[in-house]
């Protein structure tokens, strides 16, 4: 029998009612004789309130402790999901994490799925059931648990997908697929029916929260479509998928971070200083992007990168022992945020670059930083710029686009 | 290595802030040169919340899936506790029941603890000053959720500690033990000492301090329970062996267990299988059934025994299972009753207990006495409570 992976995120699942409905869907799929695999967010809210209570508690938990507490929103959407299955006569099963097989690193917080043992899924699907499963959590070696960071529901379905060779893989949430930017942000952003894995994943990794850019890289190793729909509103949907190799059309999408700092460090002794400081950062198991290291003979030498703060709980606490260590020599630059354009062969010349930079000087939007590479041109801003930032860059670059669609 | 077990209820982690002040009870116990095994409920009314977003799909929810669900409730407050913890400086870390490899069996939302993997707790004891464990659950040979029942988290911290040997303290939003309920009789004393069949009398009568299993636990591996507030720092009251009880008065307690109903099932035939049958169904069922009585009119049998009110519905579909395809029998249910006891050890050697209890309930209607070695229990109209309490707990100076 085939198999589908489904995944529901928390809005999805946001009350009884919702969840109801949900068990509804899945049971109609169920009876067209398929083997059905479903990932569960927690419901609505509940990760943002777990989180304000351990804040409330503390500036800086302990990683360990904050994955042990947001694990638990899944496992109560997972058993109710599964009680309102039972209660339509469909026979389910709720499976943790760690019950799954989904082996992690120990990066809390924000851990890379490593390998999935899907066993006991097996077993249970052999037996007729749907199996319901928690998602955005794993278990580490040591057997702590582990979450997968912001989105990781959708990198639990599609690992899951990949080891248990689904069909397909469809992600269910309040939005009907993947836009040219962020639709609550753009009204003018159009639908995409389908996208390369490679564009998903630039736009995944550069803040578009639709899918999970850890998500889309295993989709895309195992070459499993990923079909994101909307869960109440059925009809256009956006398949992630292999295309042929594209000739560079310009500027794909306009995707944004909010939730950025700069770390900057000026020192004489600087390749010491920076090993010291990555070794830092690594520690913490907080990423750094955008590296810029630049050495000058006669002052100071200085490195600077940026983090995302979106999978970062005790950024403050992180920042006073940086302090502690470094003193005056290192600097940061908060309430920035990021506007990426994402597109193939946009560095291929300088035009859309320029241009930007041309366009943003106009409407009086400094750019603190730049990065490019083949896919994607990434400009640092202010944050309360990013929405003004996005507007321009998607109505120059996509809405008044000479660029045919394919 | 000193090793302290201590246990707080829902209400002593309700909020955050609560949190932190179990956190500074543990802290104190680090100062003094301890480390802490502390046992977790869920915050507040945690678990009733989660059972009432079940009960909104369906009165009916499979016992595996509440369990997977219900468990979710410590293992915010373990996390939550040991957050608190760190942030004051002190090495701690959550454990759920997978972690610490707390083993029950498989019935779920009943499960019983049969093991602790004492060296794994010890393990982890070497690097941290602090453990903090989810009370209320398990999980089964084969890796599944378990949860213990009400009050299970109490199971939880006694087994551990009896698991290391060591004495366990309990701490609520109740300074201890007390004669009877204060809120049913705000002049209650509280007990220094109460042996453990008190203490079982008492809990499987009605007094929500203490866990049964718990206390069966603690009497099996001799490990002292002790029972305090966590607000304050009044002294508690000690669940012991008998050996170490000092004072002994003759009634020790009063429990009262409100909605009670009598079932009295007559015209059954004279056939004590039947008896065995229909008592297992309701073993089963996981119903407490009490105040059995059982009279042989040679030509037929009259059965009587009490169950709690709300149990009514699933004793009738319990019955039929068993009587469906017997004539000639009936069935009368008497609601509107509490079961007041009175319980102490002392009974066995004191003279005219008896006696003085039916003289205290003089005016008031009695439906139905059963008396046990250590404990004497009165079925009474739920009218009639305040005053029965009041008269009994003068009577035996409670």
């Amino acid at each position: 029998m085939n198999l589908i992976v489904q995944k529901y995120g928390g809005s999805s699942v946001a009350d009884a009612d919702k969840i109801m409905k949900i068990a509804e869907i899945i049971a109609a799929v169920k009876k067209e004789a398929y083997n059905v695999v479903v990932v569960v967010s927690a419901m609505g809210k509940t990760t943002n309130q777990l989180i304000e209570m351990a804040n409330k508690i503390s500036k800086n938990p302990p990683r360990r402790e904050m994955d042990m507490l947001l694990s638990t929103g899944e496992r109560v959407s997972m058993a109710v999901l599964c009680i309102a299955l039972n209660e339509l006569g469909i026979d389910a099963i709720s499976l943790t994490g760690s019950q799954s097989g989904i082996i992690t690193n120990d990066r809390h917080n924000d851990a890379r799925v490593i390998e999935v043992r899907p066993f006991r899924v097996q077993d249970e699907l052999e037996k007729g059931k749907v199996v319901v499963i928690g998602g955005f959590q794993g278990v580490s070696y040591k057997r702590d648990i582990t979450t997968l960071g912001r989105g990781g529901s959708d990198t639990s379905a599609v690992a899951l997908a990949a080891a248990l060779n689904a069909e397909r893989c469809e992600i269910y949430s309040d939005i009907d697929g993947v836009y040219t930017s962020d639709p609550a942000m753009i009204k003018e952003a159009k639908h995409l029916p389908v996208v390369s894995y490679q564009q998903m994943q630039e736009m995944s990794q550069a803040g578009a929260k639709v899918l999970n850019a850890q998500a889309v890289q295993f989709a895309k190793d195992a070459q499993i479509a990923i079909y994101a729909r909307s869960t109440f509103q059925p009809g256009r949907e956006t398949v992630v998928r292999q295309l042929s190799p594209e000739i560079p059309r310009g500027v794909k999408a306009v995707v944004y971070e909010k939730d950025i700092v700069r770390v900057v460090l000026h020192s004489k002794h600087i390749i010491e200083n920076f090993n010291l400081l990555a070794n830092f950062f690594e520690d913490k198991q907080i990423p750094i992007k955008e590296l810029n290291l630049s050495e000058s003979s006669n002052e100071k030498s200085k490195v600077s990168f940026i983090v995302s703060l979106s999978n970062v709980y005790a950024w403050e606490s992180v920042k006073e022992e940086l302090i502690k260590i470094f003193g005056k020599e290192i600097e940061f630059n908060q309430q920035l945020g990021t506007v990426s354009l994402i597109g193939e062969g946009l560095n291929r010349d300088n035009t859309i670059l320029l241009d930007t930079i041309n366009l943003l000087n106009k409407e009086k939007i400094e750019i603190k930083g730049i990065a490019t590479t083949s896919f994607r041109i990434s400009l640092l801003i202010k944050r309360e710029l990013v929405e003004s930032c996005v507007k321009i860059c998607h109505k120059k670059w996509i809405e008044e686009s000479m660029e045919l669609p394919e | 290595m000193n090793i302290v077990v201590q246990k707080y209820g829902g209400s002593s982690v309700a909020d955050t802030e609560r949190i932190k002040n179990v956190a500074n009870r543990i802290a104190g116990k680090i100062r003094e040169g301890s480390k802490v095994i502390v046992v977790v409920s869920a915050m507040g009314k945690t678990t009733d919340n989660l059972i009432k977003l079940a009960k909104e799909i369906t009165p009916n929810p499979d016992p595996r899936e509440m369990d997977m669900l219900l468990s979710t409730g410590e293992q915010v407050s373990v996390s939550l506790l040991s957050i608190a913890l760190s942030d004051m400086g002190i090495k701690s870390k959550s454990l759920n029941a997978f972690q610490a490899e707390i083993i029950t069996t498989g019935n779920f939302t009943n499960a019983r603890i049969k093991n602790f993997n004492k060296e794994k707790i010890l393990s982890f004891m070497n690097s941290h000053d602090v453990l903090a464990v989810t009370g209320f659950q398990g999980i089964t040979e084969d890796g599944e959720l378990t949860t213990l029942g009400r009050g299970g988290s109490d199971t939880s911290a006694v087994a551990l500690a009896a698991a290391l040997g060591i004495d366990c303290e309990i701490f609520s939003d109740v300074a201890g033990i007390y004669t009877v309920d204060p809120k049913l009789y705000p002049a209650a004393k509280k007990v220094k000492q109460i042996t453990y069949d008190e203490m079982l009398e008492m809990a499987s009568l009605g007094a929500k301090v203490l866990h049964s299993r718990s206390v069966e636990i603690a009497k099996k591996f001799g490990i002292k329970i002790y029972c305090g507030s966590s607000f304050n720092n009044e002294e508690g009251s000690y669940v012991v062996d008998e050996n170490e009880i000092i004072e002994q008065p003759v009634v020790t307690g009063m429990s009262v267990i409100a909605n009670e109903a009598q079932v009295i099932i007559d015209k059954l035939p004279v056939d004590y299988t039947l008896v065995k049958k229909l008592f297992e169904k309701t073993a089963e069922a996981g119903m407490n059934v009490d105040m059995i009585s059982i009279i042989n009119h040679e030509q037929h049998l009259t059965i009587s025994f009490t169950i709690l009110e709300e149990r009514k519905e699933q004793l009738e579909s319990e019955l039929n299972k068993v009587l469906s395809e017997l004539k000639g029998w009936n069935i009368e249910y008497h609601l509107g009753f509490i079961k007041l006891s009175i319980v102490g050890i002392g009974m066995r050697s004191g003279i005219g207990v008896a006696y003085r209890f039916f003289k205290a309930l003089e005016n008031i209607p009695i439906k139905l006495v059963t008396t046990s070695e250590i404990k004497i229990s009165s079925l009474i109209d739920e009218n009639f409570k305040q005053e029965a309490v009041n008269a009994l707990a003068k009577e035996f100076n409670l």
